[in-house]
């Protein structure tokens, strides 16, 4: 009993330790976000909060340009928001029906096209990002949303998560839905929708994170500034040439940039542990 | 019958004839490099030069740092949505002539519209680095800043040196910083930012060491490196001997050891002339600025250093009335009121002579410096105009990664250089056979 | 073993998939066929002179040794980062199962760094790893070392794994939770009273059963740590000092996007293709057979 005890404190002790590592850099980054840029530039960096956080954050959320570069952060934060809700729901739209086909269904050319989706796993868009460009630039879409989501969606990532699901599903089931008669669009809305449900929720939260954190294609895609993303006004502030750069302001930044998908993965997080749970 | 056709006739002539005047302005895209303060001060031109002509509206895309607009520009060009002008950076110079048919040179702009340049009034040394062989310009030189050496003046008087007094040979940056480390008031003597541009570059340039054959490629493109030479060679020793007495802290290829310098950990720095007007307030000591050191055996007056920044360049095939819109644009931006401007707002060397600027009545201290940094570049009776090499982002890259081998001592500075010029030799080799 | 509920429908299964192959069509194959087609091909960036390049290309990438360099740094970054998330990332979970009050908040504490972008990561470490100004720059100053990134190779080499297991733990981390607890309890219970330890008990019953879950992870660690890294490495380290940090991605990025040679970069596009197809391929094949969907 006691060797328990002590065995839970030990525990206890352990993961505080590793929580506490974990959450150190945010920590400072917090600080550094309420302290003034001069404060900033001399090697003892304080280690607590200062006055200044409200100040630099209404600066960063309404004027932003004023002090560094780019524009305000509001509409920037908006536009990931945007980013991210449109590549997660066409990811989960376009995947859900193709995983769906590629469990329950026989068809010529099959395999073909499985590796032809899975293919794009292996080759991210930070590599072929020339000739992506030239795609979009092809085909009419330069500077419009649908260039920087669409190509953010031809991903396989979600058909491979709603394929290994798909296979854990009882094949007792389809079989049964089968033999009722079911056709196989009954079958997807009234059997395999309802029991998806937590995956997509769950896949939701991790393609909302996606979209969100996407770098390098928005930088690339993007001509018109008024479509920015938040990463997009982060990689301005840290490398606006011949300029020191403002610790402050890129911490605030990171902090608002993290906010909301930090928020949407804590909060969601019972959905997004049960989707996993089969 | 024909009367009606008649009319009708006139009708339409009428429509197009008045659809003429009261046509839609005539829109030239400008993608630029310029972020925070600088990238507002551009559009504040551009914005005074839309209204003032009516006909024309200059639209400016920001795309990026440097290499992402000269990326973008690429990429739209394959795809056949090309920008009209652009804003590229120093080092791609040979990438935007080579082959030709992607740019309109500048002098041929002006010549079809019937316009000029000041070029009298602008600085030799802005036109050589953007001009052909035949000494025609091809490209605006738009913003323009060179290495230079900053020092705190503070550290100097405590130090007991006399802080007007400037470091002006490397012997003096070496005694000076073993003083102040002697007495303990920084750790190293100083550091560098863009160290592939600031110090090697340019130590090649002032002190007329070839960097490459062929007049450092403003003759040809069937070039050679010749960098390795012993001169360069002794420098990059005597910094990797000065690094293990802390005189010399590395930081980086880009401008990250400036931190070392505002922070007080080194008492000099050298960084783009252009960093001027952002350090300078945010430091809390007294900031001198002077041009880059050279070698005791050298005469001052003979030393102009290298320019760096971007031009910007008129991509081809434009329309005749677009070509006119941007010939007076570029008239704008090179009017010496203009030209105040953007240097007092941004730190860039104002691109007409110092002596053609407008008066001004009451300067800052800043204001007063960047008049001076326009000396450092001019007075110069150097054999080269500057470095034009085929993919020289790739070379410069490499000669800094060999020289953060020297740095971290695993490799001795002479096979180091060697072994950039052989890789360098390479890149030059794959960039001809790219454009044939 | 294979098993189709409905194998009769001609038309039905490819309206199913055809959004996807549609977007993978024009977004995918369509710019990798052009890269492949760039790889054979010598040319101006700009597209206005272009001739067959034969193998060329590839001769050159291969020739240059920053390239054969980048490949081992890739594998052994993969290596590494796929090693250490993978490992804290089960402890992890193994500790939050074991206690049993505040579970919910470890959890939540544990998991949110997976919702920060890898370029937010990355601008968090350089800030505390900085040279000049960093915390930690400091903590390590007292034991005497001077760390900096810039200079020593395997400095920017730590900075790099270290944000990227940072970022990415929480993923092994919950992933490995959510499979701890969908193990029977049973199964454990039933093996203790056989008088299993705790180790046979962890290496005979949990992680046999954790290898769908280490499988899909230490794929997707891979997956991660060659491609979505990027950012990471290009907001601290731009690949140096010297070539230490250029992992293959960075290098076919530095040179198609700085350096503009389009033909090396598109050459070495497909090289890794290549590469992380036969990879993944392996691993396809060796799930298929011993991984068990019950």
């Amino acid at each position: 009993m006691k060797y328990d005890l002590f065995k839970n404190f030990f525990i206890h002790v352990l993961l505080i330790l590793c929580i506490l590592i974990i959450v150190f850099p945010l920590y400072i980054a917090i600080v550094a976000s309420t302290h003034t840029a001069e404060a900033l530039l001399n090697a003892p960096l304080p280690l607590l909060p200062g006055s200044e956080g409200l100040n630099n954050y209404t600066i960063l959320l309404t004027k932003g340009a004023e002090v560094t570069g780019g524009q305000p952060l509001l509409p920037m934060l908006y536009n990931s928001f945007k980013l991210a809700m449109i590549v997660s729901l066409g990811k989960i739209f376009v995947s859900i029906l193709s995983a769906f086909a590629f469990v329950y269904f026989k068809f010529p050319l099959r395999k073909f096209f499985f590796w032809l989706v899975f293919a794009t796993l292996m080759l991210p868009i930070e590599v072929r990002i020339l000739p992506t460009f030239q795609v979009v630039s092809t085909l009419g879409l330069m500077n419009s949303f649908s260039a920087l989501c669409l190509p953010l969606i031809a991903s396989a990532t979600a058909t491979f998560l709603f394929r290994q699901f798909f296979l854990t599903i009882p094949y007792a089931l389809a079989d049964a839905a089968r033999m009722d008669g079911a056709t196989p669009w009954r079958f997807f809305k009234d059997i395999i929708l309802p029991l998806s449900r937590m995956n997509i929720v769950a896949l939701f939260i991790i393609m909302f994170i996606y979209g969100w954190n996407q770098y390098l294609w928005p930088i690339v895609a993007l001509t018109d500034s008024e479509m920015s993303t938040i990463l997009i006004g982060i990689s301005q502030l840290m490398s606006v040439a011949d300029q020191i750069p403002q610790w402050n302001f890129v911490m605030g930044s990171a902090i608002l940039a993290m906010l909301i998908p930090v928020v949407i993965i804590i909060s969601l997080e019972k959905w997004f542990e049960k989707g996993l749970v089969r | 019958m024909i009367a009606r056709l008649k009319n009708i006739l006139y009708f339409v002539l009428l429509f197009i004839l008045s659809s003429t005047v009261f046509a839609k302005k005539i829109e030239i895209s400008f993608w630029h490099s310029m972020a925070g303060q600088l990238g507002r001060t551009l559009n504040e031109i551009v914005k005074e030069f839309n209204d003032e002509n009516a006909n024309y509206h200059i639209k400016t895309v920001y795309k990026g740092t440097y290499p992402e607009t000269l990326t973008s520009t690429v990429a739209a060009f394959r795809a056949g949505a090309k920008p009209d002008i652009v804003q590229i950076f120093d080092i791609a110079t040979a990438t935007m002539i080579n082959p030709p048919g992607v740019i309109m040179p500048v002098h041929e702009v002006f010549t079809k519209v019937g316009l000029s340049l000041p070029l009298e009034q602008m600085i030799q040394p802005a036109i050589d680095y953007y001009s052909d062989r035949d000494n025609k310009l091809l490209a605006l030189p738009f913003n323009i800043s060179t290495p230079a050496l900053f020092y705190n003046k503070d550290l100097f008087a405590r130090g007991g040196l006399d802080p007007e007094e400037s470091p002006k040979t490397w012997d003096d940056v070496g005694r000076i910083s073993r003083i102040l480390i002697k007495k303990g008031l920084v750790s190293n003597g100083f550091s560098s930012a863009w160290i592939g541009w600031s110090l090697f570059e340019s130590f090649s340039l002032i002190h007329n060491l070839p960097f490459a054959t062929q007049n450092n490629g403003f003759d040809s493109i069937d070039v050679k490196i010749s960098f390795n030479n012993k001169e360069i060679q002794t420098f990059i020793k005597k910094l990797f001997n000065w690094q293990k007495e802390n005189i010399f802290l590395y930081g980086g290829r880009l401008d990250d050891g400036q931190s070392f310098f505002t922070s007080e950990k080194c008492a000099m720095f050298i960084q783009s002339s252009g960093s001027y007007a952002d350090i300078e307030p945010s430091v809390s000591f007294n900031l001198g600025m002077t041009r880059i050191p050279y070698l005791a055996n050298y005469k001052e007056s003979e030393l102009g250093n290298l320019i760096g920044g971007a031009a910007i360049w008129v991509t081809n095939n434009l329309s005749n009335e677009k070509l006119l819109g941007i010939a007076k644009l570029f008239r704008f931006i090179m009017s010496p009121r203009i030209q105040l401007k953007w240097q007092n707002a941004t730190g860039y060397i104002s691109v007409i002579n110092s002596k053609y600027l407008p008066k001004q009545e009451s300067m800052t201290s800043t204001e007063k410096m960047l008049l001076e940094v326009q000396k450092f570049v001019i007075s110069r009776e150097n054999k080269y105009k500057g470095i034009r090499l085929g993919n020289y982002m790739q070379i410069r890259d490499l000669v800094e990664r060999q020289l953060e081998a020297v740095w971290a001592g695993y490799t001795p500075a002479d096979e180091a250089l060697d072994l950039a010029a052989e890789e360098a030799n390479r890149m030059l080799i794959r960039f001809n056979r790219n454009i044939k | 073993m294979k098993y189709y509920t409905y194998s009769k429908n001609k038309i039905v299964p490819y309206l199913f998939i055809a959004p996807q192959i549609l977007v993978t069509i024009l977004f995918f194959i369509w710019p990798s066929m052009m890269a492949v087609w760039q790889s054979v091909q010598e040319g101006d960036p700009f597209g206005i002179s272009s001739e067959w390049a034969y193998i060329y290309n590839f001769k050159d990438v291969f020739l240059s040794k920053s390239y054969l360099h980048s490949l081992w740094i890739t594998l052994l970054y993969g290596l590494f980062v796929s090693v250490f998330a993978t490992v804290f990332g089960l402890i992890l979970a193994l500790l939050v199962c074991r206690v049993k009050r505040f579970a919910y908040i470890y959890k939540i504490l544990l998991i949110w760094p997976y919702a920060v972008a890898p370029v937010i990561a990355a601008v968090l470490f350089r800030f505390l790893l900085n040279p000049a100004i960093g915390i930690l720059t400091e903590f390590f100053s007292l034991f005497g070392y001077e760390w900096n990134y810039h200079l020593n190779q395997w400095d920017a080499f730590w900075i790099v794994v270290v944000s990227a297991v940072w970022q990415q733990i929480s993923y092994n981390f919950l992933f490995f939770l959510v499979g701890l607890r969908s193990i029977p309890k049973s199964l454990l219970e039933a093996a203790s009273i056989d008088g299993a330890s705790n180790f046979q008990r962890f290496f005979h019953i949990t992680l046999p059963l954790l290898s769908p879950t280490t499988f899909f992870l230490i794929v997707m660690n891979l997956i991660y740590s060659f491609f979505d890294t990027f950012g990471i490495i290009h907001i601290i380290t731009q690949g140096g000092p010297s070539n230490s940090t250029n992992i293959l991605v960075y290098k076919v990025f530095n040179d198609g996007f700085v350096g503009l040679d389009i033909g090396v970069s598109a050459a070495q596009s497909v090289i890794l293709m290549l590469i992380v197809t036969s990879c993944v391929l392996l691993q396809f094949k060796y799930v298929e057979k011993k991984v068990h969907y019950s």
